[in-house]
């Protein structure tokens, strides 16, 4: 209804220097990744004609069977994670949404892994998982798991695994603090009104706690697949892709193309794949973003 | 305070009300009673300002001048588009056409901040991170005036509010009447050309609404500014008035004294608006027997009352043999006899119930198949079922067309 | 709120057991991170290990915060440079995001742009990788706090736009009409109404921008290669790939340079989950 004289002028004058930042370092830099996907271009000291190739590099990247794996593994890596997340955030907010002593305790404890940064949560988790002195083989030896030291990143079949969990150790709390707000958030009359009615615990959270919570937890759960979908630091310093290739996801591969084998223009076109897919999932989370605000 | 001294037809009726459809010929009229002169005397002057939201029509030709020292209330019902008008006068709404001159200057197009206005709001918008001595000089403050000088202007309006002994508090440690007085100061203290009010008394409870009523009612008069007072409440726009607009769907119902509003209602809908308990409405039928004009109102299985009417206007004479409405406020129906014996007409009733407040007694009959709220002397000792004399005060009485419902 | 029902017995068992696992679960790696970082590496290099250390080892703390060593002088300065970079970045994205935040708030920017802002945000960084580094290459700015303040700053603001976005959304517009109608300016009232009233969420806004910057490793990877521009982040995976062969310094280093995040996360907790939940619960 309101609307204010010389409001459109401010507007554009108020969002002048993010819009400026935003279309330089991340506008211009997409539509020129856009562009050299397109060409032969490659790194070098020397000044060299770049010619276009139209779709070649598609066609080169996606008949590459290793690129084809290492988007697979992206997606494990995504829906694993993520998903691991989501069952044990909202396991953690059910525990942490009952009364007991210590409560405001435990909510405060659980930010931890999400304070520790990113860097520090892969090098400590490498420690842990160390195939010589590692605590993990010692706790497990000491309990009796297991009879001798594993190489737990060194072995094909389990390193993505060992990662996936160094990762869901440190993202869950996001999960578990907004799925906590929501819940807090659930009608207690309804609750108690399920309860006069004889439902079950379980029956209680399905049918009434889960699709109440359900809007909250769709947006953070498409919002940490985005995040996980370009997961690169914590591969990088646990196991550079290793071992046998097996945990060389989207982002690493791009950066291995571009900063080990200097191909510009293929590693563009495999940036642009990423990004495609990424935009899928970016559309996913509009949508449920709008689903839960009206607007956004 | 001096309405007879403005020149403009003040009694107009701009538009019939919504859902007719306007075949009037008073536009050309209402064009020559806001001419160009009246826009240069008049402090507020606003010329066929328009103002829709995508489809919907907020505001349709608001045309009006006030006078310095005018207190102008805009009044209607919730969605008439009052407090659109009075945002549109402080520059918050843009206009989609038409002009507003202040001071003979056109400021529809300008930024509020020029606009040398000063605002009380609703909620009355206090700033929650300053204090009241903050509050009331951020005006001033924005306008660089000197400290010392903002200073000795806070303590003046701060004497007047009595807001001395709160000065350093913020507005989360006030009560809701003191809030209200800050609003007011920070108003106040920049003595702007206009004041605009949007219902700054609505959110106070029922005692403390009657004490600021009659406070800032004070305070005009001792102060003089001139104020532009928005309300739905029909009392606090008679009592604080000195013009009244009485809006319906963004559409001007009348403009006038209160006295004038009150007494002479230029439609149907200003008539059942202004009032508490509202105008009685009857159906009647104009006859004229032997030159004399009578006017007659059927009763069911009773005598239709007829009463003669001897200062028929030419308009209410072409209305012969024709039905009419007829208004009548219900202290014009009284136990009493009216002052005027030339004007008084007596009926038997019977009363159908009766609502005590005290000081009077409402008491409702059945006329014409409506129901008709009559005002007797609180004293009165007749009870539900009797039958009464009732004398109609026919001094003032009003007409309406039914067609137009447009007053007569 | 208090429920009044006793829980039975078996339910309180099965609470609190759950409750200890979690504890363990988030301590646990916190926890012997510590421990590492005190132990001796004798201690360190037990088969099975040697949990509580037979003495405590505070050398390598001494050795890392004194800057005439080797390893100390690479962390203090890795630290310098995150602290002005995450600074910088987050004081530039708050100032730009401040005024973006209310354009969409007040002044009806299309909420498809910020849409498209939030997008910047969530697309794979190797997206804009390479053409950023030619064009800081030919700025002569590779390996300078500079491009990553930059990078930075593009990484925070829509971000920042939208969590006090969000807090605007929510203040009484007669406020500010108010400020507006007493003669005060667009950029007046929102730097002498606005900002004080939203003071709270812009203090999570920055403490949530301080800590990205401070975590972000992919950029300063790849732009920053010695100690004029190197971060934390890439200090630390310099430390745990290169010749360092004690696992107490690597664990030390680790808990230094968490220990800003944490302190800021464990003191403003509440204002941190409220900008972390902002966006997706409403209300």
């Amino acid at each position: 209804m309101r609307s204010l004289i010389g409001a459109k002028q401010q507007k554009w004058l108020l969002l002048a220097p993010a819009l400026t930042v935003l279309a330089l370092i991340s506008f211009v830099p997409f539509v020129k990744t856009l562009w050299l996907s397109f060409s032969d271009s490659e790194i070098s000291a020397l000044p060299t004609v770049v010619s276009f190739i139209g779709l070649e590099n598609y066609i080169y990247a996606l008949t590459d069977p290793d690129f084809i794996l290492s988007l697979g593994r992206t997606l494990y890596f995504t829906f694993v994670s993520v998903g691991a997340e989501v069952i044990l955030g909202v396991a953690v907010a059910l525990l942490l949404n009952q009364q007991f002593r210590g409560r405001t305790l435990m909510r405060a404890l659980i930010i931890l892994p999400w304070a520790i940064p990113t860097i520090v949560n892969a090098v400590t988790w490498r420690l842990i998982y160390n195939p010589d002195y590692g605590a993990l083989n010692s706790l497990l030896m000491q309990l009796g798991i297991i009879g001798e030291y594993r190489s737990w990143l060194g072995d094909p079949d389990v390193a993505m695994n060992m990662v996936i969990l160094a990762d869901v150790w440190k993202n869950f709390p996001l999960v578990a603090y907004v799925a906590l707000a929501a819940l807090q958030t659930v009608p207690m009359d309804m609750l108690n009104a399920a309860r006069l009615e004889g439902a079950n615990a379980w029956r209680r959270f399905y049918k009434i706690t889960l699709p109440w919570i359900i809007g909250p937890l769709l947006v953070i759960i498409v919002l940490r697949s985005v995040e996980a979908f370009r997961v690169f630091d914590i591969i990088y310093v646990m196991t550079r892709g290793g071992p046998a290739n097996q945990t060389k996801t989207a982002s690493f591969y791009v950066y291995q193309e571009y900063f080990s084998y200097l191909r510009s223009g293929s590693g563009s076109s495999y940036a642009i794949i990423v990004a495609l897919i990424s935009i899928i999932l970016i559309y996913g989370y509009y949508k449920a973003a709008k689903r839960q605000n009206g607007s956004l | 305070m001096s309405d007879s001294n403005s020149s403009f037809i003040s009694n107009q009726v701009s538009n019939p009300p919504p859902g007719q459809v306007s075949g009037s010929t008073d536009a050309s009229q209402r064009q020559q009673s806001y001419n160009n002169a009246n826009r240069d005397e008049a402090i507020l002057s606003i010329r066929s300002l328009y103002k829709s939201y995508y489809d919907a029509s907020i505001l349709q030709d608001i045309n009006l001048d006030i006078n310095s020292g005018d207190f102008l209330v805009l009044v209607g019902p919730s969605g008439c588009g009052k407090s659109t008008l009075l945002s549109c006068i402080g520059g918050l709404t843009d206009v989609t056409s038409g002009e507003i001159y202040c001071k003979g200057k056109d400021i529809s197009q300008l930024d509020p901040a020029k606009r040398d206005i000063a605002m009380v709001f609703q909620s009355y918008a206090l700033f929650p991170n300053m204090t009241v001595a903050q509050n009331i000089g951020f005006g001033l403050e924005v306008r660089k005036v000197p400290a010392a000088k903002r200073t000795k202007k806070i303590q003046q309006v701060a004497e007047i509010l009595h807001l001395e002994p709160l000065l350093d508090r913020t507005p989360a440690q006030l009560s809701g009447g003191q809030r209200q007085r800050v609003a007011m100061g920070r108003a106040l203290v920049r003595d702007p050309t206009l004041f605009l009010f949007d219902e700054p008394l609505s959110n106070l409870d029922a005692k403390l609404r009657l004490t600021m009523r009659t406070e800032i009612k004070h305070l005009h008069q001792r102060l003089g500014g001139t104020m532009v007072y928005v309300t739905h409440d029909q009392v606090e726009a008679m009592t604080l008035a000195s013009k009244i607009v009485v809006l319906n769907q963004g559409v001007i119902q009348q403009f006038g004294t209160p006295d004038e509003v009150y007494k002479r209602p230029a439609n149907t809908f200003v008539a059942e608006f202004m009032g508490s308990p509202a105008m009685n409405l009857m159906q009647a039928k104009v006859l004229v027997e032997a030159g004399d004009l009578k006017i007659q109102i059927q009763r069911e299985d009773e005598p239709p009352i007829i009463f003669s009417e001897p200062a028929a206007t030419d308009a209410l004479r072409a209305f012969a043999n024709r039905s009419v409405i007829v208004g009548l406020r219900p202290e014009s129906i009284s136990d009493l006899p009216a002052r005027d014996p030339q004007r008084s007409h007596s009926v038997d009733c019977r009363i159908d119930y009766l609502e005590g407040i005290g000081s009077d007694v409402y008491a409702t009959l059945k006329i014409a198949g409506g129901d008709v709220v009559s005002r007797l002397h609180g004293d009165s000792s007749v009870r539900a079922g009797d039958r009464q004399q009732l004398h109609f005060d026919l001094s003032n009485i009003s007409y309406f067309d039914p067609s137009s419902q447009l007053r007569i | 709120m208090h429920s009044t029902i006793k829980r039975p017995r078996y339910l309180s068992y099965l609470l609190y057991s759950s409750l200890i696992l979690l504890a363990f679960f988030v301590l646990a790696p916190v926890a012997w991170l510590l421990l590492m970082s005190l132990s001796s590496p004798t201690d360190l290099t037990k088969v099975p290990l040697q949990w509580i250390p037979s003495q405590w080892d505070f050398s390598r703390y001494a050795q890392l915060l004194d800057g005439h060593n080797g390893s100390g002088e690479r962390f203090l300065a890795a630290m310098l440079n995150s602290l002005i970079i995450a600074t910088s970045a987050t004081v530039i994205a708050l100032f730009a995001g401040v005024l973006a935040a209310y354009a969409f708030s007040r002044r009806n920017a299309s909420m498809l742009l910020m849409f498209a802002f939030l997008a910047t945000i969530m697309m794979p960084p190797v997206t804009y990788i390479l053409p950023l580094y030619s064009a800081f290459s030919d700025l002569g700015i590779l390996n300078t706090k500079v491009a990553l303040i930059i990078c930075y700053c593009a990484m925070l603001i829509p971000f920042a736009i939208w969590l006090m976005k969000t807090n605007i959304d929510v203040l009484p517009e007669e406020i500010e009409q108010a400020a507006m109608i007493e003669g005060a300016g667009t950029l007046y009232t929102l730097r002498k109404v606005v900002l004080p009233i939203i003071l709270p969420a812009i203090g999570a806004t920055a403490m949530l921008s301080f800590l990205t910057a401070w975590d972000e490793f992919f950029y300063a990877l790849i732009f920053s290669s010695d100690l004029s521009a190197k971060t934390i982040p890439v200090a630390i995976a310099d430390f745990s790939a290169g010749r360092v062969t004690d696992f107490g310094v690597i664990a030390s280093v680790g808990v230094l340079a968490s220990l800003p995040p944490v302190i800021v996360a464990l003191f403003f907790q509440r204002f941190i989950v409220s900008g972390l939940v902002g966006g997706s619960v409403k209300g």
